[in-house]
């Protein structure tokens, strides 16, 4: 029988609504296992014991008065999570796992983990990140790397690495994360679990630490696909604090899951080429055919070659990465310049260089306009498919250290996801299987703007194949 | 290959100061970053505009009303003072925050 801390929403909100538990049951639950394994870990930053606790004993108050109709007012009620420390939290230190920030105290919250507290979930505390979310493995945290649930010698993959890794460990039920390009998907992928990075301005950036603000999309990383469309529909919508988030209307994707729709799903060569590990492209393609015996149609679309948007996202990123990091001047909040970790400065440094008269036109307008022949691309073909499957990560989680002197690790790391990215579709990785030495194994499905709930729908027909993850 | 006076002019711009051995190790992978994106060349980008971003909005506005707020000037810095390690002190109405203007000189 599960432990508490290992149900997924869905069971934790059936349980509750049956009065099988409570949620401070479930809670302390969470809370112990933290306790007993984090060490080995490092998931978290902060961890809330006595507010966590205040919280789910609050919302069991509110089961015992309201009864069912509790949950249509608080739809997340007592169900606990993690987030991920570049989200700001009102009187609660966020630290975006950097020096700069070791002591900063936000006075106000993030629309993301307002909307949840809104929702009645209980936040157990703030996991652990790539500084400033520069990263792929947490290895460039100014605190600490998030090891590797499968394997404590691995990273847990980055920059959303301690809530991955916090989900694969049933330190939480679900936790939310940021993605820039990877940081959601990636550390998903490389943790086993389900990570799902919504439309560009699908869900509100308001305090959230901006890395490349036109990138930058919150997300939930979760244990089953259908748990991240019941996170998304409670996160997403317009949000007045962010001119950037979209007027779409926020559909019902947890019903809409419902009908298993037929798909044409297409696959590129180009993301199955070198440089993808053998082990991980036989698990994608053996997914692949999982998908067509459910009858869904795939065909060979032609996607660019990922090394375009990586070169592209490179100098996007870093270049708004320089721009946006200028506020830390140690006057108005956190401390000087002198605290940014290496891998800050080395980003800011380049983004500086490829702004700088003289050469923007060579390097940034470039990647801008390389950036509307990819988005171009994506349109195209979504003229011919419904949706595009690919491997997460060319690889499984890498050893730690195995990233240091690479200049391009994490833009790297993330070259099947920058594109998607950078013409700011959606996408969800999903675990397929794991290699030899027990690593998980991620394959990605992307779709068009605003196509959440089909992605949603063809994520939720594979995972059924596999079983949950 | 970026030179080190390019490297120190750089860092000039983003407000750092650098050791000589931060200055080698950015010369080397700057540099190294730099020839990576040349591969950006190989696509033809003349009749292409730029995307300066992924959405599709322009001209996102509200109206020009005060809102009510629970975020005011007293409790947002008061709460950096009393909780955080922020540094600085009170003098009469102004706060007093560490000298940096001086340094990066």
């Amino acid at each position: 029988m599960k432990k508490l801390n290992e149900l997924t929403i869905k069971e934790c909100l059936e349980g509750l609504k049956s009065k099988k538990f409570s949620s401070e049951e479930i809670t302390k639950a969470c809370l112990e296992q933290i306790e007993k394994e984090d060490k080995k870990i490092n998931a978290f930053v902060t961890v809330l014991k006595k507010e966590a606790i205040e919280n789910a004993k609050e919302a069991d108050k509110i089961i015992s008065e309201m009864g069912e109709s509790a949950f249509e007012k608080y739809p997340l009620l007592g169900v606990p999570y993690a987030l991920k420390d570049n989200f700001c939290t009102k009187g609660v230190l966020t630290t975006a796992s950097s020096n700069v920030l070791k002591n900063f105290i936000p006075p106000y919250e993030s629309t993301v983990s307002q909307k949840l507290k809104d929702a009645g979930a209980v936040m157990l505390g703030k996991t652990n990140l790539d500084a400033f979310a520069h990263g792929s493995s947490t290895e460039s945290s100014d605190f600490f790397v998030t090891k590797n649930p499968y394997d404590a010698k691995r990273v847990s993959g980055g920059s959303s690495g301690g809530s991955a890794a916090a989900v694969a460990k049933n330190f939480c039920v679900f936790s939310i994360g940021s993605e820039t390009s990877g940081s959601i998907r990636q550390p998903a992928a490389w943790c086993g679990v389900v990570g799902f990075k919504p439309t560009y301005g699908r869900v509100s950036r308001y305090g959230v630490i901006a890395m490349a603000s036109s990138t930058d999309s919150p997300g939930p990383i979760t244990k089953t696909v259908e748990d991240a469309a019941i996170v998304l529909k409670i996160i997403a919508g317009n949000d007045k604090y962010d001119a950037t988030s979209s007027f779409e209307k926020v559909l019902d994707y947890v019903s809409n899951l419902e009908n298993k729709k037929k798909y044409k799903i297409g696959i590129a060569k180009s993301y199955f080429s070198a440089g993808v590990e053998k082990e991980v492209k036989e698990k994608v393609l053996e997914s692949v055919e999982k998908l067509k015996k459910l009858g869904h149609e795939v065909k060979e679309v032609d996607l660019l070659d990922p090394k375009y948007s990586v070169a592209s996202y490179t100098i996007v990123q870093r270049s708004e990465v320089s721009s946006n990091l200028a506020r830390f001047d140690g006057i108005r909040y956190g401390s000087d310049r002198t605290h940014f970790g290496f891998e800050a400065k080395k980003r800011i440094m380049f983004g500086t260089y490829v702004l700088s008269a003289g050469y923007i036109d060579k390097y940034y307008i470039k990647a801008q306009k390389v950036r509307t022949l990819i988005t171009q691309n994506f349109n195209d073909v979504f003229k011919k498919v419904d949706l595009i499957i690919a491997p997460t990560s060319p690889s499984v989680a890498t050893l730690i250290g195995e990233s240091e002197g690479n200049s391009m690790f994490g833009e790297l790391q993330d070259a099947l996801i920058n594109p998607s990215s950078l013409a700011g579709i959606s996408g969800i990785s999903i675990n397929v299987g794991f290699t030899k030495a027990g690593l998980p194994i991620g394959a990605q499905i992307m779709g068009g703007k605003f196509k959440e709930a089909d992605v949603l729908n063809l994520a939720s027909q594979l995972e059924g194949v596999y079983g949950t993850s | 290959m970026l030179s080190i006076t390019d490297v120190e002019k750089i860092a000039k711009l983003a407000k750092f100061t650098l050791t000589k051995e931060e200055t080698e190790k950015f010369q080397k992978l700057l540099s190294e970053a730099l020839d990576y994106v040349e591969v950006l060349n190989e696509l033809d980008t003349n009749a292409v505009s730029v995307s300066e971003h992924a959405s599709d909005l322009k001209n996102v506005f509200r109206e020009d009303t005060v809102e009510n707020s629970t975020l005011t000037l007293d409790s947002s810095l008061t709460l950096r003072m009393t909780k955080g390690n922020s540094g600085m002190t009170k003098e009469g109405k102004y706060f007093v925050t560490d000298a940096v203007l001086e340094k990066n000189k």
